[in-house]
C-alpha cells in the first residue's frame, strides 16, 4: 500500500464521516478513528428551484387585432415560438428497459428537479431491471426543463426521460 | 485508456468497518473519490441501514454475518451484460457453499441464494451508467454465517452455522468468495454466456410446476429458463412461454 492510497483513504474517511476504519492488507494493518464521527450518511442538499415557466414566449403570439369576426380563421401562430425553443432542448433517453426512479430511496429527495443545473457525471435517475439497480449519469451540461416520466413507472429502451436546455 | 494490469476485478484492498450505514450506499458516496479506479472490497460487522431491494431491510446481528460490497471496474462491460454478472456472482456464492460441504444450495431468481427453501444469501448489484457505458459496478453480498436466530419473514432464513452446527470464520469465507469471483470473472469476460447452463442447473424450482403470483393472479407455472437480459421464462398451463420481469412474478 503506497502513500497515495493511504492519503485517499484518509480523505475518504474524513469526507464520509465514518468514525472508525480498520484496514488490513498483506503487509499492513491500519485502524483510523476520527474524533467526532459525523453521521455516516452525507446527504447532499438539493435546492428546489422555483418552478420555472417552461415556455416563456407562450403569451406573445396572437396579438389581438380589435374586434375580429370570431369566425375568421386564424393561422394558429401560437405554436411557432415555443417550437423554436424546443428544438434547442436535448432529450435524455433511457438506456434500458426497466423501472424509473427519481431518487435513491422513497424517503430521499429526487436526484434532479426542474430548474436544476446538471453536468456530466451527475446522477439523474435510477433504472431498475431484474433487481439490478442502475444509476444513470448525465452526459451533458445544462438546465433541467422537464421531467417526462413519473417516479416508479416502467420505461422502455430509448424512451425520453428528461428535457434539458444545454448550457 | 485506463490500464487494468494491476487491477483485478475484485481488487487487492480490503477495508473493514465496525459499523456502516450500508456497504453499497457507502461505495456509492465514495465513487467520485476513487479517481484511480481501483477495485476493492469493503466489509462491515454491522449495517445500520442495510438495503435489500429498494428500502427492504437486510437484517443481521452485529459481527455474525458476512456483509460486504465490491467496487469493481471493467471498462468493456455493456449494459445488456450486467445480468450475466449477476449469474456469475450467484454461481460463485453457490460454488463456495458447495465446497464447504453444504448440500441442496439453490439460486432463487433473481438475486437470492437458498439452502432448501431457506435464504442464506442475497445479492444487490448497483451499476453506474453513462451513455452506453457501465462505469462501475457495486456488488453487494450478504451471507449469513454464524447467526442462529432470525426474525420471522415471509421466507425463512438460515446460516452456515445453523446448517453445519459449527462456527465459521467470516473472513476465511470472504477470501474464498473473492478468489472464486475473480476466477469466474475471467471466464465470463471471454464468454458472457459461460455460466448460463450452470445457473439453470442450480435454479430454484426450475422445471417444476409450482404456484406463483403472476400479474397478481395465482397461477400454476413452470420455470423454463432465464433470458440473457435476466427475464424469467415460465410456462403456464399449456400456453406459450411468458417472459417475466421481477415485479410480474412472485414466488409463493
Amino acid at each position: 500500500m503506497n502513500l497515495k492510497e493511504i492519503e485517499s483513504l484518509i480523505k475518504f474517511v474524513s469526507k464520509s464521516g465514518v468514525s472508525e476504519v480498520e484496514l488490513e492488507t498483506k503487509d499492513v494493518k491500519i485502524t483510523i478513528k476520527t474524533e467526532n464521527g459525523r453521521p455516516a450518511e452525507v446527504q447532499s442538499v438539493i435546492t428546489q428551484m422555483p418552478m420555472q415557466a417552461q415556455m416563456p414566449n407562450m403569451q406573445m403570439a396572437p396579438v389581438n387585432m380589435g374586434n375580429q369576426a370570431p369566425a375568421a380563421p386564424q393561422e394558429a401562430p401560437k405554436a411557432e415560438a415555443p417550437k423554436a425553443d424546443d428544438s434547442k432542448l436535448i432529450t435524455v433517453k433511457s438506456p434500458m428497459i426497466g423501472t424509473f426512479y427519481r431518487s435513491s430511496s422513497p424517503d430521499k429527495p429526487a436526484f434532479i428537479n426542474v430548474g436544476d443545473s446538471i453536468k456530466p457525471g451527475d446522477v439523474v435517475c435510477i433504472i431498475e431491471a431484474m433487481k439490478l439497480f442502475n444509476e444513470i449519469e448525465s452526459e451533458i451540461s445544462g438546465k433541467v426543463v422537464k421531467v417526462l416520466v413519473d417516479d416508479s413507472s416502467p420505461v422502455e429502451y430509448d424512451q425520453p426521460l428528461f428535457l434539458v436546455e444545454p448550457a | 485508456m485506463i490500464k487494468q494490469d494491476n487491477n483485478t476485478f475484485v481488487g487487492q484492498l480490503h477495508f473493514h468497518f465496525s459499523k456502516l450505514n450500508s456497504t453499497n450506499k457507502f461505495l456509492q458516496e465514495f465513487g467520485d473519490f476513487n479517481n484511480d479506479r481501483k477495485s476493492f472490497v469493503i466489509s462491515t460487522d454491522y449495517q445500520t441501514n442495510g438495503v435489500g431491494q429498494r428500502g427492504s431491510f437486510w437484517e443481521s446481528e452485529p459481527g455474525e454475518n458476512l456483509l460486504f460490497s465490491m467496487f469493481s471496474f471493467y471498462q468493456y462491460l455493456k449494459i445488456n451484460q450486467t445480468f450475466a454478472i449477476n449469474k456469475m456472482v450467484s454461481i460463485s456464492i453457490l460454488t463456495t457453499l458447495v465446497n464447504l460441504g453444504i448440500e441442496n444450495v439453490k439460486i432463487k431468481w433473481p438475486n437470492d441464494i437458498l439452502i432448501g427453501d431457506e435464504k442464506i444469501a442475497g445479492i444487490l448489484i448497483e451499476n453506474s451508467i453513462q451513455g452506453e457505458k457501465v462505469k462501475s459496478l457495486i456488488i453487494g453480498i450478504g451471507l449469513n454465517i454464524n447467526q442462529l436466530k432470525f426474525k420471522d419473514y415471509k421466507r425463512k432464513c438460515t446460516s452456515l452455522k445453523k446448517v453445519k452446527g459449527i462456527e465459521f470464520s467470516r473472513f476465511d469465507i470472504l477470501e474464498k468468495l473473492k478468489k472464486t469471483i475473480e476466477t469466474n470473472f475471467s471466464k465470463l469476460k471471454n464468454d458472457f454466456t459461460a455460466f448460463d447452463r450452470e445457473y439453470l442447473e442450480n435454479l430454484y424450482q426450475f422445471n417444476v410446476w409450482k404456484g406463483y403470483l403472476i400479474y397478481n393472479q395465482r397461477k400454476n407455472a413452470c420455470i423454463k429458463g432465464v433470458s440473457f437480459g435476466g427475464d424469467l421464462e415460465v410456462k403456464i398451463d399449456s400456453e406459450e412461454i411468458l417472459s417475466l420481469k421481477n415485479k410480474e412474478i412472485v414466488f409463493i
